[in-house]
């Protein structure tokens, strides 16, 4: 599992980097991209479009799976927030489209949270009790086309309002916002990370043991949901020797239709225990 | 606990909402347009939200009464559904709810009136007998403390005793119905399953026996009781588990207080079973041997049929035929 993170300015990700050890990745050319253990970091450029195309290239170059967080940290002008505070976007707006979207809150109930607007230009009247930055709508809305919502988030660090004004922060004044959000980001990372957000079924194992045969894409489908049931129905440390059982039975002659079938006849002759579980709300 | 609510503009100064926001003092209000904005939205996660759902309070704008499944209802009367909340309480594995929503957050339509509105209006262009079912789309009394829906709709079937109300459940909070006069019109019924079952599968839902003990206290009190065994779930040992269960169930409620009992095998619209498997893929009931007719995914025939002729046999020790309603067809809570 990754955890995918863009911030559009290099001065926004340096803290980042030095905080998690992310070193450059030499094959990105298109965005830099840096790379640590468990976290790669992309640095889009300002803006909904070019937070979209960043997030898309990170996507690409990870192999990112719905699994996978994704987290846009980066400064915001926000009318009433102090300076330095960081805060979750729990509502994200593109102010040029109105479009809004929810970033759910399941998994960060306990963090503060604020509204956040996407804008095309600096904002200067501060209208709205909401953080003003330029990337987070694009980001939300192509980071959940990779991953589940409950696991793309939007971290902001208030950096300026109308006592600070925005036109006075330099480089090093953003460095320093930016390490506020190092440990909010922590905790966020590990609030999302290993998230039961589903992935499609996998018969990878079946599929493996039985690679001198070719199935066809449905038959695929049929050795995928039957190694789900397996599994469902077998202890973990069982499985190998209950398929070892199941396909010595197969003659090396046997037809995919016959070895579908034989399959499918051991499965449904496992006996099904339901277990106690305490897992869910209460 | 809710921590997050999230409240249309358009209902924020409601009076039933601002009832339901002084429940919830610690909670974060966010407003929204529409509650679809913040439930339809397909890219979310069942499951995950289901550990920490928000509370959505919204409007009612319209279909607020429904016709009921072909299949699902009382055989002899025109049936219609209501859901004045969308989403339940509590985490059962098999629940159907979790295949139809795409957020597991509970919705609660603050505009009460408008529902028992349409109830009145359904009545004025109905041919025959009427029954209504609420608790199609949630638990009908769970949520009874931060609603109070029931109280608001049993003085109207009261007034209307020529129709029929449903309500399903499986929560213990049964004070509203207790607070009441008994209404013969008014069926209270619960999902029940051998505790087998339930300890497996029901999370955080009462358990059958404290189920059971509501359900005593109400019939005492005179109010028709229903009794769902639905869905019946195969595992190993499921002709035992049922068989004693049914003996503890009618052993436990005077049969003259037992207004129908139901029995249906577990089964879903295909698409709301491939989403449960993805969601749940390692659990064992999902893995019985499953097969898809007429877009319906249900255990295999020969093994429902022979399941479904057990529990039945099992059933009839203890309850009239009279009382067994036809299984129902559609899907079920």
């Amino acid at each position: 599992m990754t955890t995918h993170i863009a911030v559009a300015m290099s001065c926004e990700a340096r803290p980042l980097l030095d905080a998690f050890g992310l070193r450059r990745d030499p094959a990105a050319t298109a965005y830099p991209v840096f790379a640590g253990e468990g976290i790669a970091l992309v640095v889009t450029g300002v803006g909904t479009v070019a937070s979209a195309g960043g997030v898309g290239y990170l996507a690409g170059r990870t192999g990112a799976t719905r699994a996978d967080p994704w987290v846009n940290v980066g400064i915001a002008g926000h009318a009433t927030l102090p300076i330095g505070t960081v805060a979750l976007g729990h509502e994200v707006r593109d102010a040029a489209t109105g479009r809004r979207r929810y970033p759910p809150r399941s998994l960060v109930e306990s963090m503060d949270s604020t509204a956040v607007i996407s804008v095309a230009d600096v904002e200067r009247e501060y209208a709205e009790d909401a953080a003003y930055e330029m990337e987070a709508a694009g980001f939300v809305d192509t980071a959940r086309r990779f991953g589940a919502a409950e696991i793309v988030q939007v971290l902001k660090v208030a950096s300026d309002g109308p006592g600070e004004l925005w036109n006075e922060l330099d480089e090093a004044r953003i460095v320093e916002l930016m390490a506020q959000t190092i440990e909010p980001l922590r905790s966020l990372v590990a609030c999302l990370a290993g998230a039961p957000v589903g992935a499609p079924l996998s018969g990878d194992l079946l599929e493996s043991r039985l690679s001198s045969w070719r199935f066809s894409v449905t038959q695929r489908r049929q050795l995928a949901s039957l190694q789900r049931r397996w599994q469902a129905l077998v202890a973990e440390e069982d499985f190998v020797a209950s398929l070892e059982d199941a396909l010595s039975t197969i003659a090396a002659s046997a037809s995919r239709t016959e070895i579908l079938a034989r399959l499918e006849a051991f499965v449904s002759a496992l006996p099904i225990v339901l277990g106690a579980s305490t897992d869910g709300p209460v | 606990m809710i921590r997050t609510v999230y409240v249309e503009r358009a209902v924020r100064d409601h009076a039933r909402a601002r009832e339901i926001l002084a429940r919830l003092p610690g909670a974060r209000l966010i407003e929204i347009e529409r509650y679809g904005d913040v439930f339809n939205s397909h890219d979310q996660s069942f499951r995950v939200q289901k550990a920490a759902p928000a509370l959505v309070l919204a409007e009612k704008v319209s279909r607020h009464v429904l016709a009921a499944p072909a299949g699902y209802g009382f055989p002899d009367r025109e049936n219609f559904y209501f859901s004045h909340m969308l989403n339940c309480l509590y985490d059962c594995r098999y629940c159907f709810l979790q295949g139809m929503f795409a957020s597991a957050h509970y919705v609660v339509f603050v505009n009460f009136a408008d529902f028992t509105d349409a109830i009145e209006r359904t009545l004025e262009g109905a041919a025959g007998p009427s029954a209504f079912f609420s608790g199609y789309d949630c638990d009908s009394l769970a949520f009874e403390g931060v609603t109070g829906f029931v109280r608001t709709l049993l003085p109207f079937f009261a007034e209307h005793p020529e129709a029929c109300l449903e309500l399903r459940s499986k929560s213990v909070a049964v004070d509203a119905l207790l607070e009441s006069d008994p209404l013969p019109n008014c069926v209270a019924a619960w999902s029940l399953s051998p505790p087998e079952v339930a300890d497996a599968l029901e999370h955080g839902a009462p358990s059958p026996g404290a189920r059971l003990g509501a359900m005593a206290r109400l019939a005492e009190r005179g109010w028709p009781i229903g009794i769902r065994f639905d869905p019946l779930i195969y595992h190993q040992g499921y002709a035992d588990h049922y068989r004693r269960f049914f003996a503890e169930v009618f052993e436990r409620l005077p049969l003259s207080s037992v207004h129908s009992v139901s029995l249906g095998l577990f089964r879903r619209p295909s698409p709301f079973m491939k989403k449960l498997l993805r969601m749940y893929p390692e659990e064992p009931f999902l893995a019985a041997p499953l097969e898809d007719q007429d877009g319906v995914s249900s255990l295999r025939p020969e093994l429902g049929d022979e399941m479904r002729a057990i529990c039945t046999r099992a059933l009839l020790e203890h309850v009239p035929e009279s009382l067994l309603q036809p299984c129902f067809s559609g899907e079920t809570p």
